[in-house]
C-alpha cells in the first residue's frame, strides 16, 4: 500500500475516522491498540505472513529487554544483548542476505576448485525489514546501556509497527518515540495544518519529482550502449534528485501521518546536496540511518578515539557494512566503501572543523565539488553491475552530442525547479509560510495538488527505500 | 479547528468545480478512451454479463493466451468445437494476450457462477512463469474485479504483490462490478490517457518507445529459461485456479503448451533436463489440486509453429487439435461421471 495510492488514502480515513471518531481521548491504550491492528494490517497487505515476522520480533525483543533489566549478574545482562543481536540479524541475515551469501559462496568455493551448486532460497524479502530490525536493535543496545526497559507491551508493539515510519524509516530512536506514549498528545488545528502541507510537500516530492527524474535515469541506465555525454550527466543528475525527492518525499508523508495521530518523528534530511563535504554530507542525508551507524558500529568500535590506522578502518568498515545495509548486492558494498574512503580522505586532509567560516564563493565551490562526488557515488549506488558502472563512465567521457526526447526535457526543466527548491529550502520555513495562508487558499492548493499527483500518476513507482 | 474544516471545505469545493469542468470539457472523450484502455474489461463484461448464456447441457470453457485466441486461422480450441457438438457439447474460448494463471484465478469464480460449464481447460505457457518484471508481463489487474466474494479471504493469501496487487486493492476493485465505480475508473483512466497523450508534449521530444514483448528469436527464447517450483507465485496461483474448480466440482485440465523445444537446444543455456523437472512440478501440483494434467510441451516441431513465442501455424494447430482431443473427451467422460454420482448441479 504505497502512501500515493488509492488504497492508502482509504485506510488512513477509515484508520482517523475509528482513532478519532470512535475512541475517545481519555481512552489512549485502546487508540494505541487500534493503531497497532492498523498498522499490522497496513504491513501485512504486501504479504500477510510478514506481520508473524514482525510479532516474532517484537515479542522476542521486548522480552529481551526486560530480561536484560531484571539480569542480576552482567554475564547475563550481556549474554541477553548477544542473543537479541544474533537474533535480529539472523533474521535480517536469511530474508535479505541468505541467497546473496549461498551464491557467493558457491563462486568462491568454484574459484578454488570446489564446484558447489547453491541451492537458491524462495523467500520473499519481508518489506521495511531492515528498518525495524535496527530500531529493535537499538532499544535492545539502549537498554543494555541502561534505558529502562518498556513496561508495557503495547508502547513496545507501537514503537516498531508504527505504519508511518514502518517500511522505509525514518528509523526511530526508542528513547525519542517511547516516552511520546505515556499519554495520549493533544491534536489541535495547527498540528494538523502543519501535517496537512507536510504530506502535500511530500506527496508533490516524490509524484512530481521522483518519479518524473525516475524516468529520465531509467532511460540511461537502460540503454544497451552509452548515450552521450550530456545525455549522461542529465542521466546522473536526474537519479541523484530521483533518490533525494523520493525518499526526502516518503520522509514528509511519514512525518505528516504521523503528526496526525499527534506524533513525532525524527527529521531525515537537510538539504543534502548543500553539503560542503562528505561528513557533512552524511550529516545531512539519511540522518536517522548515519545517527545509527555512529551511535551502534562507529562508537562502539572505537571511533576516532584510538589510533589513526584504526580511525580508517572503522570509517571504512561502518560504510561498508552501511551500503550492505541497503541490498544484498556488490554495487551497495562498493557505494558503501567509496563513501568510506571520501571520509577517510577528508580525515586525512581536514581532519577538524574549519576554523573561519569560508568565502561564499569557496563554500559554493565545496558544495559543488561535494555534489559532484555524491552523483559519482549514485552511478554505483544505480548500477546493477560493474559493466553497467563502466557503460555510464564511457557515457560521462564520450563526445558532446544531445538526443532530445521527452524524458530528457522534462528533466532538464525540473532540474533547475529542484536546485532551487533545494536552495531555497522546503523545510519549516516555507511550510510556517504556508499554513498562514487562508484557509480556502490552502484548500485550493491542495486540490490543484491532488490534480497534479492525478495526472502525474500513471508513471508513479514505488518508493525506492522500500527494497532496503 | 474552524480553520481545518475551512480548508476541507475549500478544498472539496474547488476539486468539485475542477472535476465538474473536466467532465463538462472532455468526459464523454475521456470515458470512451477509458473504455479503450481496458478493454478486455469489456470483453470479460460480454461473455460473463448479467445476459450470460448459461449452459444448459455440457460446456468446455476454455481458458487461455494468445496461443489460443485464434484469427487469421482458427485455434485448435476452434477446431475441436465441431466434435465437442457432435457429442452434445458447447465450447467457449476466454483467451487474450498473456493471459496466465493469475487472470484465470481472477476469472475462474465467475466463470463457473455464470457460465456454470462442466470442464474448464487452462493452458499453461512456460513463458508465463517467467518472473517478477520480465517483458512478458502484462498485468491486468483490473481483471482482479471478478474474483468472487467466497474466493476472497483465500486470495488474500496468494502471491498478490508478484503483479503489485494486495488485499486493500483487491477489496477496492470489488467496487469495479457496479457501474457507477466502473464509469468513474473508466473516465479518470481515460482522463489521464488523454493528458498523456495530449499534443502539446511533442514539443519537448519524441516520447519513450514502450517497453514491449520482443519477438526477436533470442529475448523470445529467453523468457523459456525460468525456474519452475512449487512456491513459484505463478504456479500458486495455477494451482489455486484450479482448486477454485474441482472444488465446485467440475473437471479442471491444464494444459501444458508446446513450446519450441528445437530451437531452445540450440541455446548453451538450455537444459532439457531441468525444464522437464518444472513441467513435472506442474503435473503435481495440479494433479494434487484434483485437476488434470496434460504435458505437450514437446509436441511440436518448429516447421509447426508460427514464431518462437509458442504460436501455431495451421498444421501446428491442427496438431495440436489432433493430440488434445482424446484428453477433452476423457475430461467429458469425468465430468459427465462426477453428475452422475452427486446428481446434483453441474450438466454432463
Amino acid at each position: 500500500m504505497l502512501f500515493n495510492s488509492l488504497e492508502f488514502l482509504v485506510f488512513l480515513l477509515l484508520v482517523l475516522a475509528v482513532y478519532y471518531g470512535a475512541i475517545p481521548r481519555r481512552a489512549w491504550s485502546a487508540r494505541k491498540l487500534m493503531l497497532v491492528v492498523a498498522s499490522y494490517l497496513f504491513y501485512m497487505n504486501w504479504n500477510p505472513y510478514f506481520g508473524g515476522i514482525l510479532l516474532a520480533s517484537t515479542v522476542c525483543d521486548f522480552t529481551l529487554g526486560r530480561l536484560i533489566e531484571q539480569a542480576t549478574t552482567p554475564r547475563r545482562r550481556r549474554l541477553c544483548v548477544v542473543a537479541s543481536v544474533c537474533l535480529n540479524l539472523g533474521i535480517l541475515c536469511f530474508f535479505k542476505y541468505g541467497n546473496f551469501l549461498l551464491t557467493n559462496g558457491a563462486a568462491l568455493l568454484s574459484a578454488i576448485a570446489v564446484p558447489v551448486t547453491p541451492p537458491t532460497l524462495e523467500i520473499a524479502l519481508p518489506i521495511g525489514i531492515s528498518f525495524y530490525t535496527f530500531e529493535s536493535l537499538s532499544y535492545v543496545i539502549d537498554v543494555y546501556r541502561g534505558m529502562p526497559a518498556s513496561r508495557n507491551f503495547l508502547n513496545f508493539a507501537l514503537f516498531l509497527s508504527f505504519f508511518p515510519h514502518l517500511v522505509a524509516g525514518p528509523i526511530v530512536r526508542p528513547a525519542a518515540f517511547l516516552p511520546q506514549l505515556l499519554r495520549a498528545p493533544r491534536v489541535d488545528g495547527a498540528v494538523i495544518e502543519a501535517a496537512l502541507a507536510r504530506i502535500g510537500t511530500g506527496l508533490v516530492k516524490k509524484v512530481v519529482f521522483a518519479d518524473t527524474f525516475g524516468i529520465y535515469a531509467d532511460t540511461v541506465w537502460e540503454t544497451a550502449r552509452p548515450v552521450g555525454w550530456l545525455n549522461t550527466l542529465l542521466g546522473v543528475y536526474s537519479y541523484a534528485f530521483q533518490i533525494y525527492f523520493d525518499f526526502s518525499g516518503y520522509t514528509d508523508i511519514a512525518l505528516g501521518l504521523a503528526m496526525l495521530f499527534g506524533l513525532s518523528l525524527p527529521e531525515n534530511f537537510d538539504r543534502p546536496y548543500l553539503a560542503t563535504s562528505p561528513r557533512d554530507f552524511w550529516r545531512r542525508w539519511h540522518i536517522s540511518l548515519s545517527t545509527w551507524l555512529r551511535d551502534y558500529l562507529y562508537i562502539p568500535l572505537g571511533g576516532n578515539r584510538r589510533s589513526v590506522p584504526r580511525t580508517h578502518v572503522n570509517l571504512l568498515l561502518t560504510m561498508l557494512l552501511g551500503g550492505l545495509w541497503h541490498g544484498a548486492a556488490w554495487n551497495f558494498v562498493l557505494w558503501g566503501g567509496y563513501h568510506g574512503l571520501l571520509l577517510s580522505v577528508q580525515h586525512v586532509v581536514a581532519p577538524g572543523s574549519p576554523r573561519r567560516t569560508p568565502s561564499p564563493a569557496r563554500l559554493w565551490l565545496q558544495r559543488i565539488l561535494t555534489f559532484h562526488l555524491v552523483c559519482f557515488g549514485w552511478i554505483l549506488f544505480r548500477s546493477p553491475s560493474l559493466p553497467d558502472v563502466q557503460r555510464i563512465l564511457t557515457g560521462l567521457t564520450s563526445g558532446m552530442s544531445y538526443a532530445p526526447s521527452r524524458a530528457a526535457s522534462l528533466a532538464l526543466i525540473l532540474l533547475p525547479i529542484a536546485v532551487l527548491l533545494h536552495v531555497a529550502g522546503t523545510g519549516t520555513g516555507a511550510r510556517r509560510w504556508f499554513v498562514r495562508l487562508p484557509a480556502w487558499v490552502q484548500g485550493t492548493a491542495y486540490a490543484a495538488m491532488v490534480l497534479l499527483v492525478f495526472f502525474f500518476s500513471p508513471r508513479t513507482e514505488g518508493f525506492i527505500y522500500f527494497q532496503f | 479547528m474552524f480553520r481545518v474544516f475551512g480548508i476541507v471545505l475549500s478544498f472539496l469545493l474547488a476539486l468539485a468545480l475542477a472535476g465538474w469542468a473536466l467532465a463538462v470539457s472532455v468526459g464523454p472523450r475521456a470515458l470512451a478512451d477509458g473504455i479503450e484502455l481496458y478493454q478486455y474489461r469489456q470483453y470479460f463484461d460480454r461473455i460473463l454479463g448479467d445476459t450470460a448464456p448459461r449452459a444448459t447441457r455440457p460446456m468446455v470453457v476454455w481458458l487461455g493466451d494468445s496461443t489460443i485466441m485464434g484469427g487469421e486461422r482458427p485455434s485448435y480450441p476452434q477446431l475441436l468445437r465441431g466434435q465437442l457438438h457432435r457429442k452434445n457439447a458447447d465450447s467457449l474460448v476466454i483467451a487474450g494476450a498473456a493471459f496466465d494463471p493469475y487472470i484465470y484465478y481472477f476469472a475462474v469464480g465467475r466463470v463457473i457462477e455464470r457460465l456454470n460449464p462442466s470442464v474448464v481447460i487452462m493452458v499453461a505457457h512456460l513463458a508465463a512463469f517467467s518472473p517478477r518484471g520480465s517483458a512478458r508481463i502484462f498485468r491486468y489487474n483490473d481483471l482482479s474485479s471478478y474474483i468472487t466474494p467466497a474466493q476472497l479471504p483465500r486470495a488474500f493469501l496468494l502471491p498478490l504483490a508478484e503483479r503489485e496487487l494486495s488485499p486493500a486493492r483487491l477489496l477496492l476493485a470489488q467496487a469495479l462490478n457496479f457501474d457507477g465505480p466502473k464509469r468513474i475508473f473508466f473516465g479518470a483512466e481515460g482522463l489521464r490517457e488523454l493528458y498523456a497523450k495530449a499534443p502539446f508534449w511533442a514539443a519537448l521530444g519524441p516520447p519513450r518507445p514502450p517497453r514491449v514483448f520482443n519477438p526477436r528469436m533470442r529475448d523470445t527464447l529467453t523468457s523459456y529459461n525460468v525456474r519452475v517450483s512449487r512456491r513459484q507465485p505463478t504456479v500458486r496461483m495455477l494451482e489455486a485456479a484450479v482448486r477454485v474448480v474441482t472444488e465446485a466440482g467440475r473437471v479442471a485440465m491444464v494444459i501444458a503448451t508446446p513450446i519450441p523445444h528445437e530451437a531452445l537446444a540450440t541455446r548453451a543455456w538450455h537444459d532439457p533436463a531441468k525444464m522437464q523437472q518444472g513441467f513435472d512440478v506442474l503435473r503435481e501440483v495440479v494433479e494434487g489440486a484434483g485437476g488434470m494434467f496434460v504435458d505437450l510441451h514437446r509436441l511440436l516441431p518448429q516447421r509447426e509453429f508460427a514464431d518462437y513465442g509458442g504460436h501455431f501455424a495451421a498444421t501446428g494447430a491442427q496438431h495440436m487439435s489432433y493430440a488434445v482431443w482424446p484428453m477433452v473427451r476423457e475430461a467429458l467422460r469425468r465430468a459427465s461421471l462426477a453428475h452422475t454420482a452427486d446428481g446434483t448441479g453441474t450438466p454432463g
